[in-house]
């Protein structure tokens, strides 16, 4: 589903249409604006194919998940029991790394941070739009691995969507299952 | 290339680097924080449930708050708690508006200054440090705590070397005169419980017992009575929602209804004679007392049929047990303790104490000053320092303009409140409390009742306990005896068990006494009630209303959107007046009139109906403040002139009181055990629905549903509804999902009004689903007429193919604060401007249910889910459940003789169906 020069061919289809709305007056943008960098993503969505920017620290799933084999549910706590996944708290990160990788520096930093009493911040890398309900523990229920959403994380450095979150990616698996393909499972 | 539209804009967004579209969609959080150390006892993306007790009225009914991610998102009742029993009122519902509301204080203030806590600790102690050295007196000044704060406050008087009793209990909606005539009528303190459910027949002089008092509980017993067969007589100048739910409304000439009560009593007493079991002293003593008052006397003097009276002494006599209630705020005049005793030797006569009335020895009263002490005193320039906690005697307009005028002459006046309010701008300190839901404590509302207030999340904003507040500023005076030395919270979670603490509440062991007629009862008579004011004026009625439970003008902007379910206004208060009375000065629904009464003025548009009666003005109680005299209490005794200033405002166009249409819609049932004609089912051209596992349906039962708008507010709270303001109210683009529709009968001569909640009826044949062009709304297979945001493009041709006229469309993206953005239900989608809305059946609680029972692999009960209408209404006439299941409440009804769909002949088939009213005459 990636598609390299996707995003350029993008801005050249959305620069565009500035162009023609601002010719025919509609929308009130100063045309200085047109050609000014894009803005860093403010929006949530991190278009598929591109990296995640690493969060307060570079986390690696490659040596957690794939070199040390945790299973995913060991951090992501509550994908078993909520509908929502959870990200390991602070005190779960100490539970190892009080004792080991004490010398590198991005476990200094979570150690900092939680001796300072403060959560990490992380980078949301998946979404899905606020219009949607989506159950983890659902999923995890009807023995749907996590890798086929989330994609192989352990096999690379950094998370990335591989695939977009879309209904007809949903619908199809709910199809291949025979699970409810009603509007109102998701929409909320 | 294909080119997506949310693509297309959000890339546009980008590219643009403005706003100009911004407002399409509303931004995820980019970033993701858990917790650095988890809390135990919570799983994100799960509710979590607090057992606690509102306090947005002294009633304090039971709560149930339910926490998302520590927020509150809405509040239940406590199914197990006697005080509400699961039920919440429009007041309840909205208390997470307050929570979260803009206009709360999280800063403590001097003057207009903000200052932090450290300061106004500081400011604190120094106001009452310069009291005590100037040897002036400290009063607290406190809405009604009946638990461990209020012996606190006394226990922390004692401690700054103050008397104890130097704590005043400000209650503008307390109603003493109920309390002083028992306590005439029987010689000793009580309290009563009454006994509504069990009671033959009520005779309620006044009392608006659905608006004020318990009204949860009450307007729950009244309508088990209801159910049960019993019957009920509302004497009063206005149809108030208690009114209408009775049988039976008498009006009197204004302020005469004594002279009703009087008469009433010496035909029972005649009637009833020895067998009334009264002392033979007390007999003679009522006998020669009430002789004047013989049924032509009465009749001429309250200007009713003589057999009208005759007619309900004979049905308070073969009724037993019946109850009598009152005086009620509608009549109370400055005699109403007169009145309260009659209306109990009624009571004792009919032999209905201890069976519909029980009666408690009173709590140990608590050391107390008076209203009227404090006034006297802070005048003689005696007050030190008064420090006011929820207490708001400036609010009330004229009211307690005594008390506000001495206040000036106190030195240091400090105030503990959620909102600026009127005292508080008068205050020298403001210092913000946590609100209800983020405090400790208990309330003994009920003998052998404790119910305990537990937080339920942490403060919102920076504000602290008051009780602790209190303690901080005996530490820093350094004089702390005989107080907690751990926060009030600690002291108080101390003395309760943690399964108490689970089930919100303690019960107590407390006999019941039954007291018998004191000899000299009646030795003097109530009188009639004298209007004061200006001499053409008409004698004032105030109207308790579900808005204005505690007298002032709402705060809270859910109470202000919805309508009056009889008046149709909202956003502001009205004036009504019987159309005998305004055809004559040419008066409109609408037009806005200038009041002026003896304590002041104030305009309020015309309300003109025949459910008030002839040649009286009846204003809510938040509006009829600023006209009282400066007298201490709320109640009868004002007289208003009206003048037309020209104005108009326009009235909601949802819940219109007797709106085209909704005539058709209420159906009404002649006798208690009737049904209707069976429906005939009609032909249609479409293959019949099938529902495989589910049909999920909600049932209104209009013999039960009095009015009161808690469904209406609990919708509000659970499904995000904007509140839209006055103007946009005003063009009809109310958001309510499930307005109130009132229906006023007049074939019958007195005016008969029913209220029926009118939401989606979630069609099988779904007139709105067949006209939507992108398939947005469609029937679900488990019988929901689901909406689809995400694919609403907002034709509103659903809207217009709507028979019941129940579909909302959003014409903006309504504002929201931020702060009012955390108290959003996180299961509900906000919908954004274009978009066509409607009731749901709650599908997020289907959703949520479904969920649940599937994941602990069992089936669905009868009761899992509940709609929010449903789990709020006080009086259970909304019952939500699955027609598949046979045994399922919902199933019984459908089977009901009384049940019926609207609209039945355009063959619909809604999922909602009603149960008819039953009409029980007038006799």
């Amino acid at each position: 589903m990636s598609r390299p020069g996707r995003s350029a061919r993008w801005t050249g289809v959305a620069l565009a249409l500035v162009a023609i709305a601002i010719a025919f007056g509609s929308f009130e943008a100063h045309p200085q604006s047109a050609a000014a960098p894009v803005p860093p993503p403010a929006i949530a969505e991190v278009p598929p194919g591109q990296p995640s920017p690493a969060g307060e620290v570079p986390f690696n799933h490659q040596i957690h998940a794939g070199q040390f084999k945790i299973p995913c549910l060991d951090c992501h706590a509550y994908a078993d029991k909520s509908p929502s996944a959870g990200l390991p708290s602070g005190r779960k990160c100490m539970g190892c790394h009080k004792f080991v990788g004490k010398d590198k520096p991005e476990v200094q930093i979570l150690v900092k941070r939680f001796e300072d009493g403060q959560p990490l911040r992380w980078e949301r890398v998946f979404a899905v739009p606020d219009f949607i309900y989506f159950s983890h523990r659902m999923h995890v229920r009807a023995k749907v691995e996590c890798k086929e959403c989330h994609g192989d994380v352990a096999a690379g450095k950094i998370v990335r969507q591989e695939k977009p979150f879309t209904m007809g990616r949903c619908l199809t698996c709910h199809e291949e299952r025979n699970a409810s393909r009603d509007c109102l499972v998701c929409h909320k | 290339m294909k080119v997506s539209r949310r693509g297309f804009l959000g890339t546009a967004v980008g590219a643009l680097g403005t706003g100009a579209l911004a407002g399409c969609s509303d931004k995820l959080p980019r970033y993701l924080v858990p917790h650095a150390i988890p809390p135990d006892d919570a799983t994100p993306g799960l509710a979590r449930h607090y057992r606690t007790v509102c306090r947005e009225c002294p009633a304090s009914c039971g709560a149930t708050a339910r926490v998302r991610e520590g927020r509150a998102v809405k509040l239940e009742g406590n199914p197990d708690y006697p005080i509400g029993r699961g039920a919440l009122c429009p007041r309840g519902q909205a208390s997470i508006e307050g929570l979260y509301a803009p206009g709360r204080l999280g800063t403590p203030r001097a003057g207009e200054k903000e200052i932090d806590w450290g300061e106004a600790e500081k400011q604190f102690a120094a106001g009452l440090q310069r009291a005590l050295d100037d040897k002036k007196l400290v009063v607290v000044v406190t809405r009604p705590e009946t638990g461990q704060l209020g012996k606190l406050f006394g226990t922390w008087l004692e401690a700054l070397g103050q008397a104890p009793a130097q704590v005043v209990t400000f209650d503008p909606m307390d109603r003493p005169w109920l309390r002083q005539g028992q306590e005439r009528a029987f010689g000793t303190a009580l309290r009563a419980v009454p006994d509504l459910a069990s009671a033959k027949l009520i005779l309620s002089i006044g009392d608006d017992f659905v608006e004020e008092g318990s009204p949860v509980e009450q307007a729950r017993a009244f309508a088990d009575q209801r159910a049960a067969g019993g019957r009920s007589i509302y004497v009063g100048p206005r149809l108030s929602l208690t009114a209408a739910a009775a049988d039976q409304w008498i009006s009197v000439e204004p302020g005469t209804e004594s002279i009703f009560v009087l008469g009433l009593l010496r035909q029972v007493v005649d009637r009833a004679g020895s067998r009334a079991g009264l002392e033979p002293g007390t007999l003679e003593n009522l006998q020669r007392r009430l002789a004047p008052f013989d049924a032509a006397t009465v009749a001429a003097r309250t200007r009713i049929d003589p057999k009208r009276l005759q007619e309900v002494a004979t049905a308070l006599l073969s009724a037993r047990p019946s109850l009598c209630l009152g005086p009620g705020r509608a009549v109370a005049g400055a005699d109403a303790a007169a009145l309260a005793e009659t209306v109990q030797v009624l009571n004792a006569v009919l032999g209905n104490v201890g069976q519909t009335l029980r009666f408690f020895p009173a709590a140990p009263a608590q050391p107390s000053m008076e209203l009227a002490e404090l006034t006297r005193k802070a005048a003689a320039g005696d007050v030190g320092a008064v420090v006011f906690h929820h207490a708001d005697p400036a609010g009330y307009g004229p009211v307690y303009a005594g008390l506000t005028g001495a206040l000036a002459r106190v030195p240091f006046i400090a105030t503990f409140v959620n909102e600026l309010d009127d005292t508080a701008r008068k205050a020298h300190l403001v210092l913000p409390d946590n609100y209800f839901l983020e405090n400790w404590s208990d309330v003994r509302t009920r003998p052998g009742v404790v119910g305990i207030q537990q937080p339920v999340m942490e403060p919102v904003l920076g504000t602290r306990a008051a009780a602790d507040e209190f303690l901080a500023v005996a530490r820093v005076l350094g004089k702390t005896t005989g107080l907690p030395k751990e926060t009030f919270g600690e002291a108080l979670r101390a003395t309760f068990q943690p399964k108490e603490i689970e089930q919100g509440f303690r019960l107590e062991e407390v006999a019941a006494v039954v007291p018998s007629l004191s000899a000299g009862v009646l030795a003097q008579l109530p009188s009639v009630v004298t209007f004061h004011g200006p001499e053409q004026g008409l004698p004032l009625v105030i109207a308790p209303t579900f808005r204005h439970l505690d007298g002032r003008q709402p705060r809270s902007a859910l109470l202000q959107e919805i309508p009056d379910p009889l008046s149709g206004f909202s956003w502001t208060g009205w004036v009504e007046l019987n159309s005998t009375t305004a055809s004559p000065l040419g008066l409109k629904t609408g037009d806005v009139l200038a009041l002026e009464g003896p304590g002041g003025r104030c305009e309020l548009p015309a309300f003109v109906t025949d459910s008030v009666r002839a040649g009286v003005a009846a204003v809510p109680v938040g509006d009829a403040t600023a006209l009282l005299e400066s007298k201490g209490f709320i109640g009868a005794g004002a007289r208003v002139t009206l003048r037309r200033t020209g104005g108009r405002v326009e009235r909601s166009h949802t819940g219109v009181g007797g709106a085209k249409g909704a005539e058709k819609l209420v159906r009404t049932v002649e006798a208690p055990a009737a049904a209707l004609p069976p429906a005939v089912p009609l032909p249609s051209m479409y293959p019949p629905v099938e529902h495989p596992v589910h049909h999920w349906a909600l049932s209104i039962d209009l013999d039960r549903c009095n009015g009161c708008g808690a469904c209406t507010a609990a919708c509000y709270v659970e499904n995000n509804l904007a509140i839209v303001g006055a103007d946009q109210v005003a063009r009809g683009r109310s958001m309510s999902w499930l307005p109130i529709m009132a229906d006023v009968d007049k074939s019958h001569g007195t005016p008969e009004v029913s209220y029926l909640p009118l939401g989606c009826q979630h069609c099988t044949a779904a007139p709105c689903e067949s006209v939507c062009p992108t398939f947005a709304t469609y029937h679900t297979p488990e019988g929901l007429n689901a909406q689809v945001y995400a694919r609403c493009i907002g034709t509103r041709y659903c809207e217009n193919n709507c028979p019941y006229g129940v579909r909302r469309f959003n014409f903006y993206d309504w504002p929201r604060a931020p702060s009012e953005r955390l108290g959003l239900n996180p299961d509900v989608t906000v919908r954004e401007r274009g978009v066509t809305e409607k009731c749901t059946l709650c599908s997020q609680r289907i959703r949520t249910g479904e969920e649940q029972a599937k994941f602990e692999k069992r089936g669905l009960r009868d009761g899992d889910i509940v709609s929010a209408c449903a789990a709020s209404c006080p009086t259970q006439a909304i019952v939500f459940g699955d027609l598949k299941d046979p045994n399922s409440a919902i199933a019984r009804r459908a089977a009901d003789g009384r049940a019926y769909k609207l609209l039945e002949e355009l063959n619909t088939q809604p999922g909602v169906f009603y149960l008819a009213r039953r009409r029980r005459g007038s006799t």
